[in-house]
């Protein structure tokens, strides 16, 4: 049995959405933390082998630094660890990863073939590629690794999985199954796959071990692996630093609203719905919530109250208004065509009124 | 309401009175008499002064204009009928900065006041309309027949023609939502999205001055790369040239040293031989001679000593003294028998006495040259001639020899100092070899220092222009901002588009209402001229002669007609949005005077009508 730390996607550099320029400096110095705890875990963990299928930049431009953490940290792995290069941190030759002059304990993929490396020590094969651009075609297609009694062969690659078309080197769970692989290490997906089969080859991907927008909400973390022959332990083990969430919130329940007791380490969108008379305060939610967490976003997806389009039949220029924006509500195609004549209702009765603005800067 | 009575100290009006009474007042004065300053009294004594408006060309404010000539301050009283009752307001001035600001209303004769009645709000609650609706209504004033639109008005004509309260007019509601978009996004380029993109493209430029500073970074990091392999190779190039000189140089000394100790050996051999060789040659007979000098010594000696030895060998021999010592022998003997053989005898003896004595002396002249010869020889230690001068060629030899080995030491000496001579440079060679070769190591070693310098100064220049990662997050966090706030602006752009659209439908409903009660008015004062009267929303006047098809503008009527049209418009406005309880008077200074006789007689005459349900006061100069 051999005992693996698997992470993809740090995307270390990358912008993080929904935060100030100061939150996101905050943020820049937690995400260098993120590979602090990635060296931790694998001392914790007592992994013998650390995978990194990926994208562990998010762009050819790092920041003076990173590099140098990456280096420390993957040092300090002791281990052996293999990275495959993908579609955002993709091998040049003479590029990033050749510059990086990473320890001798990592071995980075630079081809787009696979090849193996064997440690005989821990008896297995490490098989892995490298993307060589921002984009690539199928790396494991027709690929076979020839068996070797009491050698375990695992795959460390970035790639879509069950997308065929995918211009990110897309892979089946067919040519999994074929690959004679017994654990194969994928990235390239943000969120925890859990552990999965393609014949007698198991796979996962970790997701990305910290989220960025709230296209990657929730816990984040890497996998800890123990691999024999037909059987693959999977542990997953959060390690972000913050948690992006999405909430929404019936508009009804507002002021008893509250954000639950982490909150405070953590990034909220709030997505108000249900029916209002007047647009919901989100000034004031804002004030109250702001406090309490890292992030908030707060989005109004409430519906006008059926009420305020009850003087549509009014003779007056208000009734007037109500009755053409209620057909445009009515002929809307779709949510989002609704939400913005309920918005446009919102600032005309504003206006109407004589009242603050329906919506503040 | 009724206006009952008016004393004024206004402008020209020194308390001067005017008494009204109920119906059609047809004031006449003369020019310059008071007339419109009568009406603006009227306004004055309903609204107060506005103190807010400021003189400029063309136009004095009425705080200034009506100021009493006679230097009193501004007041004046107004006996009214209101509600069925008889009320008086007065104004006066206290400070001059706020003329006719001080106000009562009293019911006439007691000092109670009329509840509802104060200075800012008794004109709305006498005359039912703000000043300005009343100024583009019931109030006709000179040369202000053409009515403008105000806020107030419009929701009044709209409140005409629908059910529902007004509490806002269309333009107000837009200039609304005009002034929240403008927030946002004005036409001045000014508003919170343009904040935001200005600061969105500061970002941009500093995220793409940081991405070209990064690149160039890389770029160089890459050179820097290269050139410090290069460098080192070279250095590594440089080093083994300098090892294997220095090698080479070392073992040259080495050689050397040997050389020279072997040398050094051979040269005090030499020097040995050489003084054994002098020493040799120098302890003979000859020594200190050259060998030349020592052989003609030699030689001269060996011919004496040859000379001495014969001198020595050719002794006299005694035989003719015996021969002649026995010849006297005889003689005397033969004496005997002769005498005369006595005197041979005596010759006879003599001559062997001669003989004799001449051989003991050659004799000893022999020894004599003996022993010198003996004597010269023995000084060259030779026992003869040929010793003698085997003696000299044997020195001879020896002073050759000796003189070889002084060669050989003097050889061995040369080539001692040659081979110290050859250290000494091997040995400098051995010093310097370190920085004899050059690879170009240095120069690529400044290149990479340079390269360094510039990469330091990119990175600092990098981290003084911000974190990418900030940067970008704040890039992030603006087109957020600005795509929320995009939406805003659709919302308030769809919201006016809606509300113009339900305006425009009021407007097509309230026009006609106006326009068939102005063109009613029209078509009685103009004989039946005109009968279509089209109000828009900017109170623009359409009319259409009777007969004709086509609609003109008022603008381009004449004086008159002009006149007659607003007239009507007034007078319709005044019955559509004006309470018809408690109808407030009409005031109309000097409105009729571009009429012709006709026309201001049908005028006259819907005044008169109208006055029987409205207090009518013409002001007027004939």
């Amino acid at each position: 049995m051999i005992r693996l730390l698997h992470a993809a996607d740090l995307h270390l550099d990358s912008p993080f959405e929904g935060l100030s320029s100061e939150k996101a400096e905050l943020r820049r110095s937690e995400q260098r933390e993120l590979l602090r705890s990635l060296a931790q875990l694998r001392a914790e963990s007592g992994a013998q082998l650390v995978l990194l299928p990926g994208d562990l930049f998010d762009s050819s431009a790092a920041w003076a630094g990173t590099e140098e953490l990456l280096r420390l940290a993957l040092a300090e792995m002791e281990v052996p660890v293999f990275i495959s290069p993908g579609n955002h941190d993709f091998y040049t030759p003479g590029g990033r990863w050749d510059r990086l002059r990473l320890p001798e304990n990592v071995h980075v993929f630079s081809s787009p073939r696979l090849s193996a490396v064997e440690l005989p020590g821990l008896g297995l094969r490490v098989w892995g590629a490298a993307f060589t651009d921002t984009v690539s075609g199928p790396l494991l297609r027709g690929f076979r690794a020839e068996k070797r009694e009491g050698v375990l062969d695992l795959l460390c690659l970035h790639g879509d999985l069950g997308v065929p078309n995918s211009r990110y080197c897309p892979i089946s769970e067919a040519e999994l199954a074929e690959s004679g692989m017994d654990y194969a290490a994928l990235g390239h997906v943000h969120s925890f796959s859990g552990l999965r089969r393609a014949g007698d080859c198991f796979w996962a991907w970790p997701g990305c071990p910290e989220g960025r927008g709230f296209d990657e909400t929730g816990e984040k973390g890497a996998i800890v692996a123990d691999v024999e022959p037909g059987n693959v332990d999977l542990r997953f083990v959060p390690l972000c630093s913050r948690r992006y969430e999405s909430l929404e919130l019936d508009v009804s329940g507002l002021d008893s609203f509250s954000l639950p007791a982490d909150a405070e380490r953590n990034i909220y969108r709030i997505t108000l719905t249900g029916e209002t008379d007047a647009p919901p305060d989100l000034a004031a939610l804002r004030r109250r919530l702001e406090g309490s967490c890292f992030g908030l976003r707060l989005r109004d997806a409430t519906r006008a109250r059926r009420d305020v389009w009850a003087r549509a039949e009014e003779d007056s220029l208000r009734g007037v208004f109500l009755r053409l924006l209620r057909d445009k509500y009515e002929a809307a195609p779709d949510e989002a065509g609704r939400e913005a004549v309920t918005r446009a209702l919102r600032w005309g009765l504003a206006a109407l009124d004589g009242g603050e603005e329906a919506e503040a800067i | 309401m009724i206006i009952r009575s008016m004393r004024a100290d206004f402008g020209r009006l020194e308390g001067e009175t005017l008494e009204l009474g109920p119906g059609l007042n047809v004031i006449k004065r003369p020019n310059e008499s008071g007339k419109s300053t009568w009406c603006a009294f009227i306004r004055a004594m309903l609204y107060g002064i506005d103190t807010g408006e400021r003189a400029k060309s063309g136009f004095l404010p009425d705080k200034l204009r009506y100021l009493p000539w006679s230097g009193r301050p501004m007041s004046g009283s107004m006996e009214i009928e209101y509600a069925g009752r008889a009320v008086t307001l007065t104004r006066s001035t206290r400070t001059p900065s706020a003329p006719m600001r001080e106000f009562s209303a009293v019911y006439t004769g007691t000092a109670e006041p009329v509840p509802g009645l104060t200075g800012a709000a008794a004109g709305e609650t006498l005359i039912g309309a703000g000043r300005e609706v009343f100024r583009r209504s019931a109030f006709i004033g000179q040369g202000e027949a053409e009515v403008t639109g105000t806020a107030e008005l419009e929701r009044r004509i709209a409140a005409v023609v629908s059910t529902g309260e007004e509490g806002t007019s269309c333009t107000e509601a837009l200039s609304r939502l005009k002034a929240w978009q403008n927030r946002r996004r004005s036409p001045r380029r000014t508003g919170a999205m343009v904040e935001l993109e200005a600061e969105l493209e500061a970002l941009e430029r500093q995220l793409e001055s940081i991405s070209a500073a990064a690149g160039r970074r890389e770029e160089l990091a890459r050179q820097l790369e290269e050139a410090r392999a290069k460098a080192g190779e070279a250095r590594r190039a440089q080093e083994e040239a300098a090892e294997a000189a220095l090698g080479a140089a070392r073992l040259a000394v080495e050689r050397a040293g040997e050389e020279i100790q072997r040398l050094e050996a051979a040269h005090s051999a030499a020097v040995a031989e050489a003084a054994r060789r002098r020493a040799e040659a120098e302890t003979g007979p000859f020594a200190g001679l050259e060998p030349s000098e020592a052989m003609d010594k030699a030689g001269a000696a060996a011919e004496r000593c040859r000379g001495l030895g014969g001198a020595a060998k050719a002794a006299v021999s005694r035989l003719p003294a015996y021969i002649l010592a026995a010849a006297c022998l005889l003689c005397l003997g033969l004496s005997l028998l002769s005498p005369y053989a006595l005197a041979g005898a005596a010759a006879f003896a003599a001559l062997a006495a001669w003989r004799f004595a001449a051989s003991a002396k050659a004799t000893a002249r022999a020894r004599e040259a003996g022993t010198e010869r003996s004597r010269l020889l023995g000084s060259f230690g030779a026992r003869d001639e040929e010793e003698l001068l085997g003696l000299a060629k044997d020195y001879a030899l020896l002073c050759r020899e000796a003189e070889k080995a002084e060669g050989a030491r003097g050889r061995a000496a040369a080539a001692l100092d040659e081979a110290r001579a050859r250290r000494r440079e091997a040995e400098a060679k051995l010093l310097g070899a370190r920085d004899v070769p050059d690879f170009g190591a240095a120069a690529l070693e400044l290149r990479c220092e340079r390269l360094r310098e510039a990469i330091a100064e990119l990175t600092g220049q990098i981290a003084a222009t911000g974190d990418p990662l900030v940067l970008k997050s704040g890039i992030l966090e603006r087109r957020e901002r600005l795509g929320e706030l995009g939406a805003q602006c659709e919302a308030i752009a769809l919201a006016a588009q809606a509300l113009k659209e339900a305006d425009a439908q009021l407007q097509s409903r309230f026009s006609p209402a106006l326009g068939r009660r102005a063109a009613q008015y029209l078509s009685r004062m103009t004989g039946g001229r005109y009968t279509e009267v089209a109000v828009a929303r900017d109170f623009s006047v359409l009319l259409r002669q009777e007969g004709e098809n086509v609609q003109r503008q008022a603008l381009y009527l004449s004086a008159g007609a002009a006149d007659l049209t607003y007239l009507a418009v007034r007078l319709a406005i005044v019955d559509l949005t004006l309470p018809q309880e408690e109808p407030c008077p009409i005031v109309l200074d000097d409105a009729l005077v571009n009429l012709d006789s006709v026309r201001r007689a049908a005028a006259m005459e819907l005044l008169g009508e109208i006055a029987e349900k409205r207090q009518v006061i013409l002001f007027t100069c004939d």
